[in-house]
């Protein structure tokens, strides 16, 4: 089976940083996710986006990992704005009645301009 | 994947380590399994979104992250209406099934999603002790609008 690492794309704009993962992220991968975050986390970026377009699924421990880092920003008066969702992502952030919760765009060029 | 002629009704088992690292494979398998008996991506991805999450219950609360096994079997149905049951058992520490509940989902926290997950997906989902050690977990989806139970209910699956 597959070890590979996730791909994390990390980029900063002036005030805001996106967050581009590339991949599923699923048990075996959520900890990667995890660990980027929090470097960046800490930061306390004004806005800190994540960019799903390529990430196909994701499971509970990924929506832990986005959760966790909601609330972190949060804490700090900072934004927090997923964009891009892919069909899968769309899927459990419904089922889990959280798409009233997070700020989604569907675009990153939406999310920046928020 | 077993094809039993000429109702076209498939079954397939798998026994395999309960590390992450499998699960991506038989959430592939789960969601070819669905396609195949009719469902569309969208819901063969959700029927493949609980089967990996009660496979992430099993890794992490009852093998609590060590290695373990599981078997997997999943049986799609043509008749009466297209359908998927699938069951999974481990060898695992075996926990009262009356506490396998869907935590609240005002709370906004990290975590607990999983049985949420499973039982909103799927039309049933039952967790029992198995009488040689283990859990066991059966699982029925049937394409929404087509759902008969009377039928439907008369399928089991044997170990």
């Amino acid at each position: 089976m597959s070890e590979q690492t996730l791909q994390i794309n990390i980029e900063t704009l002036d005030t805001s940083v996106v967050v581009t993962p590339d991949g599923d992220i699923d048990l075996s991968k959520s900890t990667e996710l995890r660990a980027q975050l929090q470097p960046l986390l800490a930061q306390q970026p004004e806005k800190l986006v994540i960019d799903l377009h390529a990430v196909p699924y994701m499971d509970s421990s990924g929506l832990a990992t986005l959760i966790e880092a909601l609330q972190i920003t949060r804490q700090h008066g900072k934004n927090f704005i997923l964009c891009s969702l892919s069909e899968g992502v769309q899927s459990i952030i419904a089922l889990s009645r959280l798409d009233a919760i997070f700020a989604i765009v569907s675009s990153r060029d939406e999310a920046l301009a928020e | 994947m077993q094809k039993d002629t000429p109702s076209q009704n498939t079954k397939c088992t798998i026994d395999f380590s309960t590390s992450p690292t499998w699960f991506k494979a038989i959430r592939s398998i789960i969601v070819s399994a669905c396609t195949e008996c009719g469902f569309s991506d969208r819901l063969a991805g959700q029927v493949a979104m609980a089967v990996d999450e009660a496979l992430c219950n099993i890794h992490r609360h009852g093998y609590q992250e060590e290695p373990g096994r599981a078997r997997l079997t999943a049986k799609t149905a043509f008749s009466p209406h297209p359908s998927i049951f699938i069951e999974i058992i481990d060898e695992a520490e075996q926990v009262d099934a009356q506490t396998i509940k869907s935590r609240n989902l005002e709370e906004v926290r990290p975590g607990g999603l999983g049985v949420h997950l499973i039982q909103t997906i799927m039309d049933e989902a039952t967790w029992t002790k198995r009488d040689s050690g283990g859990m066991r977990l059966t699982m029925r989806k049937t394409i929404p609008n087509t759902i008969n139970p009377s039928k439907t209910e008369e399928t089991t699956i044997h170990e």
